[in-house]
């Protein structure tokens, strides 16, 4: 059986990780990159152009452009693909803003356990009726990859959030 | 990351298992800071983790995880409370405005409050301003006792968390000598400070100049309010004090004036006019400009005279013609016109102008009013003041009879007389009228003793004048 006590000091340690060391296994099957953007407008010979910069502070009511590129290392084609992706702390999901290419994108309203389509959510409401979900109340998001990535390719998927 | 720390003991599902508690943990974070609708908290680190399975990654490959901080956001909002104008009276003290305050920025601040009146011209709650309120203070609800009350000293709002609001005071005196829907605006412009340290009014904050700094940098995003720029890291807002009532008003000492004893036509009283809510023009001690007095009886001179700032004395010089009681008036008037008031508003003031003014003069009366007293005693002992001396059989008594002519005309045929007291003798030619010796006889000095009334003195002074004072003795033995 599993140590109790082995298994927290476990998920310590790899929460840790999930925050401290966010490079990845040297010898990923599949590497996973994510990055936070925003869009700053600049003019340029009298042309506003929309360019995107790393964040690295933002303010409430930003919109963060959340970009996950993955990439297939091994000499072999990955199936089954899925990402799946928690809203950031202190952010509200924008609705309609994840895409992906082949991708299905389902969402969760209650931690990630279930996902279904967006018209297929619901919460309770604070009259305590299940109500449809708005983008708000999504907790998780995640990509599913309509067949093969081969060898070598790679994709991305994205989404933004807004800074609560 | 589970394929990375391979562990006999800890199969695969188990690693899942793992997987499932960090999403929660996610799920735990993202849910519990949602409380701030003015945003997260400045210097909240928001991070993104992705996870990715496929037919051959095990448990599944995590991202990096990118992360930034949240700045400081710098947003206050001053509104006005009523949605309408305070009324006041015209010189009413510590009138009240009433002002939120609300830090829709992420950081706790604090915030100095200014109060300002606006200048003239400028509109709200449908009225233009026209005045200004003097010695305007801005000042912050305590929260002891809700409104403005003397426990409300701050001047300003300190450690004000983000999304909580304080409710702030302009309180400013009205001047004198207003009109009815007169108006004042006044703005309270509040600046975010530091806050950080309670108890202490911070440093003015300042937005981050330049590109984003290392570390959490401040950034003004507040609106512009009535009297500030937008992005200023300020905000105001206006309320105004309108008058709707009128309080100035003249106040007469009293409003019968009476002749003088002398029953001559002059006038003996001397009534104060104070002046409350305004203040008289011109010097103290000379004529009050702008004063008229109207229906003074002939003979009569009506002198306005100011005495203080709020005093004005009304008297008469000169001497009524007709003065008998029938004479008397009930019209006298005062009328007191803008060039007497330093608000130049004689509309405004109550008893400004003052008709039902009393003069009464009164008949000529006269009375003789007599009084006696034993002056001295001199005892058969040779006594002297230090000694004492004895009444006793022998003793020589001084009677003294003062008499008092009072009120106005001649008394005819006066006659005074006093009969000797039982026991007791006269003693021949000892009257005294005035200081000089009179006889018994009834020899045209006025006094007798014996003939006019038997053994009584007589004084026949016969018709005086009032008012008059005179005096006479007379020594009579003890048995």
């Amino acid at each position: 059986m599993l140590n109790p006590r082995f298994f927290q000091v476990l998920c310590t340690a790899m929460l840790l990780m999930a925050f401290q060391l966010p490079t990845q296994a040297a010898s990923a099957s599949i590497e996973l990159k994510s990055v936070a953007e925003r869009e700053i407008t600049v003019e340029k010979n009298g042309k506003k152009e929309i360019h995107r910069i790393a964040v690295d502070k933002a303010l409430p009511g930003d919109e963060i452009i959340y970009t996950t590129t993955f990439k297939n290392m091994l000499n072999k084609p990955a199936g089954d693909i899925a990402i799946t992706n928690p809203v950031p702390n202190d952010s509200v999901y924008k609705g309609g803003s994840a895409t992906g290419k082949n991708m299905v994108i389902v969402f969760s309203v209650d931690g990630g356990q279930t996902y279904a389509a967006p018209d297929k959510l619901t919460v309770k409401g604070a009259d305590g009726k299940a109500r449809p979900a708005l983008a708000a109340d999504y907790t998780h998001l995640r990509w599913t990859y309509q067949g093969m990535l081969g060898a070598g390719k790679s994709d991305e998927v994205n989404f933004r959030a807004v800074i609560k | 990351m589970c394929k990375q720390k391979p562990n006999k003991n800890l199969p695969t599902q188990n690693c899942k298992l793992i997987l499932f508690a960090l999403s929660s943990f996610f799920l735990f974070i993202s849910i519990l800071p949602s409380a701030h609708a003015a945003g997260t908290l400045s210097g909240t680190a928001i991070s993104n983790t992705a996870l990715l399975q496929c037919n051959f990654c095990g448990v599944g490959i995590s991202s990096n995880t990118p992360l930034f901080v949240v700045d400081r956001k710098v947003n206050v909002t001053v509104g006005e409370v009523s949605g309408a104008a305070t009324a006041v009276s015209a010189n009413q003290s510590a009138s009240v405005t009433d002002f939120i305050i609300t830090n829709n920025g992420n950081a706790v601040q604090d915030y100095s409050l200014t109060a300002a009146n606006n200048t003239s011209g400028a509109t709200l709650f449908s009225g233009i301003d026209n005045f200004d309120g003097t010695a305007c203070i801005a000042r912050v609800e305590s929260g002891a006792l809700a409104g403005y009350d003397v426990a409300d000293t701050a001047t300003f709002i300190d450690e004000l968390a983000a999304d909580a609001s304080k409710i702030g005071y302009v309180v400013c005196n009205i001047p004198a000598g207003l009109v009815m829907n007169d108006q004042a605006i006044v703005s309270l412009t509040v600046t975010t400070l530091q806050g950080g340290a309670a108890a202490v009014q911070g440093a003015v904050t300042t937005q981050t100049a330049g590109a984003d700094t290392g570390g959490v940098d401040t950034v003004f995003a507040d609106a512009g309010g009535s009297d500030d720029a937008t992005l200023d890291g300020k905000h105001s807002a206006r309320d105004a004090y309108r008058v709707s009532l009128i309080s100035s008003s003249i106040a007469y000492s009293t409003t019968f004036f009476v002749e003088a004893v002398a029953n001559n036509g002059s006038i003996s009283t001397v009534p104060t006019l104070t002046l409350t809510g305004d203040t008289f023009t011109g010097a103290n001690g000379v004529a009050l400009a702008g004063g008229v007095v109207s229906n003074v009886p002939a003979g009569l001179v009506a002198v306005l005279t100011k005495t203080s700032a709020t005093t004005v004395t009304l008297s008469f010089t000169g001497n009524a013609t007709a003065h008998a009681n029938a004479n008397s008036i009930a019209n006298l008037t005062v009328t007191l016109s803008d060039a007497a008031f330093t608000s130049g508003n004689a509309v405004t003031i109550s008893g400004a102008t003052t008709s039902n003014l009393v003069i009464a003069f009164a008949d000529a009366t006269a009375a003789i009013v007599l009084t006696e007293s034993v002056i001295n005693v001199q005892d058969p002992f040779g006594c002297n003041a230090a000694s004492g001396c004895k009444i006793v059989s022998g003793s020589i008594l001084t009677y003294r009879i003062d008499i008092a002519g009072t009120g106005v005309g001649t008394v005819d045929a006066l006659n005074v007389i006093d009969p000797i007291p039982l026991d007791t003798s006269y003693v021949p030619n000892s009257i005294i009228v005035n200081g000089v010796a009179k006889t018994d006889a009834a020899d045209g000095d006025l006094t007798d003793f014996g003939i006019t009334w038997g053994n009584t003195v007589t004084y026949t002074p016969g018709t005086v004048t009032v008012p008059m004072t005179s005096w006479f003795t007379f020594r009579t033995t003890i048995n």
